[in-house]
């Protein structure tokens, strides 16, 4: 099938089927209506009834057959015919599936969150509700119709994989989704149950006004948190155990998903979204702490206590999950037996917090250095009490975020000092020193354009008024801070380009990659760093093409090293 | 399962759930409106809204209790009954459903949920909300504690003459 007609059917496929969601929906839900599940009206009639019956039939009516025949159309090009095998490996097909895919599990834990968010409401009923009423017909509606048509297209999926070897696109596409889902799974159900912990810490000590760090009482709170926590609790296990069975599989799909990059990045991705926010949270208890020691205004009236707890009950599965993570990963490299796998796995955990720990430590310096220079050179930010606020939050954010780059980053000079060439060679270690100084630099760009600012106008006289202490200050501070960041790992990023050997650049840019993220995977499958690079290719021709003089001419402008080998 | 196969299951799944939905709709056209227990806050309201609806004003007037009737005369009611009507535009009807009531000694609440259509054919909307009455006991009958105009309070529609 050329490109053009597959683009046209899966197009028409997906406009029709979302109408013969939208109309399955509103069938559903007005039957579901007519059953009682809304209640009997004692006042008014139900004109609404029939009219969203005249429009779900509608739409059914126009889905239904359009939808049918453009897939049936594409279900049997792929099932039958001389291009099937070329329409299952179609990059189209699997943006197709993985996108529909990622659409009805939205929808899917939109409506699991509002069907949770009704039950919460029935055991604990608000007086005001914020949101209005959620309708229950509808919720029920929305999941078995997105849960109807997601089971549809995951199964198209299973027997696609079933069919044989993928590559590209028809490969990595559905597996983004799948990781996507479970990030986002695992850090809503992180949050909401961070926000339970906060409430239970509130209710169990009895403060009087909850409603002082809360827009709402305990019901409102648990209404919001409670069903964040159980889809995404549902969201993240579900597509981490699936990922986990597939990788864990024999064959092509086990094999290609052990060494999938998708797979390699997630871990690191998850164990830094979790060291930031419980860095957040904490940094929340402790700053109410340095706010009382440096007499801010209080404008919460819980005790410090409860706010300390609270904070740090937030905190605790933020703190759970980079743990989990951190230790799913060093085992899993454990397990391969490889050494080189241990010190990968050890080397990019231990970056991840690095650079965590760098961002708030720098962000917090600049800051810091900026009011030193404000007070220093008789600047008014320190006037009035808003400054010691931002003192008492970006002092925690020092106190948090430098202790955790230097235990990472002093453990990272250990593993230097004991094999310079090693790590010299490394492409985590290159990748965080590169991220750290682009970071660094993109950062002043504010602060230089302010900076240039007052000076372009002081030459100029502009004559911008307000005073040019206080404003150059912060941009000052700033630019202190990124411009030791850049100086230090630029000369951490050169002094590595003296010992790295000359071949090791070409070797480790196509370097095969591995995932370390659980037990599950199969230590075998796991790929070292440092083996040789190798990819698949396969060469085709139209018969009687002589794929021999082929060969020997791509092997003739190969560069030095390289070699095509028959498999 | 075959592709033309599951395509079919599909497709009489949706054929059959239109056909239910039909017959459930009709069926559900027929029902009565609930009715509850003489004497109960639910029957109060229930009685209040049929007359509002009816434009019966004297018996929705006189839904409200002793103390609601003092804060707004029968013609003042009449009035701004009036004016409520004026302010809402055509084209609205609601449907009002009993979410739960509570009860506790001589004060009862009635949470309910109103279903507001605007609009017909393809630019009909509807949008659901909650609002809440209370009641009070008085001389052994449940009694709306502020005069309402719908569902919405009177005072908030009154009309002040000068002097």
């Amino acid at each position: 099938m050329d490109t053009v007609r597959r683009l046209y059917l899966y197009a028409m496929s997906a406009v029709s089927l979302a109408v013969l969601a939208v109309g399955a929906q509103a069938l559903l839900t007005v039957a579901l209506h007519g059953l009682g599940l809304r209640g009997v009206p004692v006042f008014g009639g139900d004109p609404g009834d029939r009219q969203a019956l005249s429009l779900a039939i509608a739409l059914v009516g126009v889905g239904l057959p359009v939808w049918a025949i453009h897939w049936w159309l594409v279900e049997r090009s792929v099932r039958r015919g001389a291009d099937a095998e070329a329409e299952r490996r179609a990059g189209i097909r699997a943006f197709y599936l993985s996108a529909v895919l990622a659409v009805f599990i939205l929808v899917a834990a939109i409506a699991a969150m509002s069907l949770v968010r009704i039950v919460v409401s029935r055991l604990m009923p608000l007086s005001d509700d914020y949101y209005g009423y959620e309708d229950l017909a509808g919720t029920i509606s929305t999941l078995f119709v997105v849960a109807a048509g997601w089971a549809l297209h995951a199964q198209t999926r299973r027997v696609d994989v079933a069919g044989g070897e993928l590559h590209g696109g028809a490969a990595w596409l559905p597996r983004l989704y799948r990781y996507v889902v479970t990030f986002f799974g695992l850090v809503i159900f992180a949050q909401g149950l961070g926000e339970i912990a906060k409430v239970a810490i509130v209710y169990v000590s009895g403060t009087s006004s909850p409603d002082a760090i809360y827009g709402g009482g305990y019901a409102y709170q648990l209404r919001q948190a409670l069903p964040a926590a159980i889809v995404g609790l549902a969201a993240w296990v579900s597509h981490a155990w699936a990922s986990d069975r597939v990788a864990a599989s024999d064959g092509w799909h086990g094999a290609s998903e052990q060494t999938s990059r998708i797979r390699l990045g997630y871990w690191p991705l998850v164990i830094a979204v979790a060291a930031f926010a419980s860095i957040i949270a904490l940094a929340g208890g402790l700053g109410a702490v340095l706010g009382q020691v440096l007499g801010t205004s209080a404008d919460v009236s819980p005790s410090l206590a409860v706010q300390i707890a609270a904070a740090a009950a937030a905190a605790v599965p933020w703190l759970a999950i980079w743990w989990l993570h951190g230790r799913w990963g060093r085992d899993a490299a454990s397990a391969t037996g490889d050494p080189g796998r241990r010190t990968f796995a050890a080397r990019l955990d231990r970056h991840v917090g690095a650079a965590v720990g760098l961002a708030f430590g720098a962000i917090a310096t600049g800051w810091l250095v900026g009011v030193l220079i404000d007070v220093v050179l008789g600047g008014s930010r320190t006037v009035g009490d808003g400054w010691r606020h931002e003192l008492s939050q970006f002092l925690a954010w020092a106190v948090l975020g430098l202790p955790l780059w230097i235990w990472n980053w002093s453990r990272l000079l250990a593993l230097r000092q004991a094999d310079p060439a090693g790590e010299a060679s490394s492409a985590v270690r290159r990748a965080y020193l590169l991220l750290a100084i682009g970071v660094a630099i993109v950062s002043t760009l504010g602060s230089l354009a302010i900076v240039l600012y007052r000076l372009v106008g002081y030459l100029l006289g502009a004559g911008l008024g307000g005073n040019a202490v206080s404003e150059l200050s912060t941009p000052l501070g700033a630019l202190i801070a990124a411009a030791a960041i850049v100086v230090y790992h630029g000369l951490q990023l050169r002094s590595d380009g003296e010992l790295r050997p000359a071949t090791a650049d070409a070797a480790e840019a196509a370097a095969p990659v591995a995932a370390p993220l659980t037990a599950a995977v199969p230590p075998a499958a796991m790929a070292a760093e440092d083996t040789a690079a190798r990819i698949s290719l396969e060469l085709r021709g139209p018969t009687g093409a002589d794929l021999e003089a082929t060969l020997a001419m791509l092997r003739g402008v190969l560069p030095e090293g390289q070699t095509l080998a028959e498999g | 399962m075959s592709n033309g196969r599951s395509i079919g299951l599909i497709a009489g799944s949706l054929v059959a759930l239109v056909a239910v939905a039909i017959v459930i709709v009709m069926l559900a056209d027929r029902r009565q409106p609930q009715e509850f227990a003489v004497g109960s806050p639910e029957a109060t309201v229930q009685t209040y809204l049929k007359a509002w609806d009816a434009g019966d004003l004297e018996t929705a007037y006189s839904s409200f209790s002793e103390a609601a009737r003092q804060r707004i005369t029968f013609d003042d009611y009449v009035a701004t009954s009036k004016l409520w009507r004026e302010s809402r535009g055509g084209d609205v009807r609601e449907t009002v459903y009993i979410d739960r009531s509570t009860i506790d000694g001589s004060r009862a609440t009635i949470y309910l949920v109103v279903e507001t259509t605007y609009g017909s054919g393809l630019e009909v909307n509807t949008y659901r909300d909650q609002r809440e009455i209370s009641l009070e006991l008085e001389d052994g009958a449940w009694r709306i504690a502020d005069a309402l105009v719908f569902l919405d309070l009177a005072r908030d529609y009154m009309v002040y003459e000068e002097g």
